[in-house]
């Protein structure tokens, strides 16, 4: 027979082991998620999909030309085009606000701008949804820019909404690229 | 031509000179979120077919423009004034952007793009996520204090 306080402490224990998984749950990054293949039209009409980029860590920018925060992660996508090798790290900015009507010529104005005002040649893939928004509709529907980290094997390794720095981009790049 | 101010903000295209599209005004200048806002631009010279607003909503905290940007036809209201009042969407805004398109002899002119900053609302805040937990702490307080009750009462007997 159980003694009345053995049973109130593990009732005790029970009760708070449930109460610490029931506030920490949220608080939990994502990871290891598993990501789709899509496809995507480069600016040179290409089209190009994500699966042509495994065996690399995937840096995916879900991103439009009519956002503020986008244009600031320019700055820190470049640093990762700096600080990485090609070999390594793939970077893919794609406007996913073709269904708002930004069209080809405005990114590739947007790229051209960059280099003209501030000196930064954004050198790596752009692309851009299809008009019905699928990219968006699967990776970016919260809002831009929405930043994925993929390992080599196209899993969704770290997923962001809104600007991130370089610092922790970085370290995350860092972890998927050990990973493999 | 479309001229891209990358530190301004965004994309904002012109006609170059002599943009028939006036300057946008808001009222009120400083809107709360999730408030309607009126918007208003002159427009000179030849009268255009259809005028329309783009208004979007993004958060300078968290660096993130939300997807549903507002599209709304400006109907004239007074000589050359083109007006429309727009229902803000996301609470937790700290700004929208706005750009006026005119369809003027068939094609279509943009105006430069204003940014009107969000207010406060009365409580301090503009209804951001602050990163701390809100109904799990509460139920977290209360689990504690529940047990803290069973243990004195244990101790009592």
């Amino acid at each position: 027979m159980m003694i009345p306080g053995i049973r109130k402490l593990r009732f005790l224990f029970v009760f708070f082991l449930f109460i610490f998984l029931l506030v920490f749950s949220g608080c939990t990054e994502e990871k290891n998620d598993t990501g789709d293949d899509f496809s995507f039209t480069t600016l040179d009409g290409e089209m190009k999909r994500l699966s042509d980029f495994y065996g690399k860590v995937v840096v995916l920018d879900c991103m439009a030309v009519n956002c503020q925060p986008c244009m600031y992660q320019m700055f820190e996508l470049k640093k990762i085009s700096e600080n990485y090798s090609t070999d390594d790290v793939a970077i893919l900015s794609i406007d996913v606000w073709v269904s708002n009507g930004e069209t080809a010529t405005m990114l590739q104005d947007m790229i051209k701008e960059f280099k003209n005002q501030v000196n930064v040649t954004l050198d790596w893939t752009f692309g851009l949804d299809d008009p019905e928004g699928t990219i968006e509709n699967r990776y970016a529907s919260e809002g831009v820019p929405s930043l994925y980290i993929y390992d080599k094997n196209g899993n969704i390794y770290y997923s962001h909404v809104g600007y991130e720095d370089y610092a922790v981009l970085a370290s995350t790049i860092d972890e998927a690229l050990i990973k493999n | 031509m479309i001229v891209v101010s990358i530190l301004g903000a965004t994309a904002v295209v012109a006609a170059g000179i002599g943009l028939p599209i006036g300057t946008i005004t808001v009222t009120p200048s400083a809107p709360a979120a999730l408030s309607t806002v009126t918007i208003s631009v002159p427009i000179s010279g030849e009268a255009p077919s259809e005028v329309r607003v783009n208004v979007e909503e993004c958060n300078g905290n968290t660096g993130v423009c939300y997807p549903d940007i507002q599209n709304v036809s400006m109907p004239l209201t007074s000589s050359s004034i083109y007006r429309t009042d727009v229902t803000l969407k996301h609470s937790d805004a700290t700004y929208i952007t706005i750009k006026v398109v005119a369809k003027i002899n068939g094609a279509w002119q943009e105006s430069s793009q204003k940014k009107v900053n969000l207010s406060v609302t009365p409580d301090g805040n503009n209804g951001d996520d602050n990163g701390t937990p809100g109904f799990e702490l509460v139920v977290f307080v209360i689990a504690i204090g529940i047990s803290l009750i069973l243990i004195r009462r244990k101790r009592v007997k």
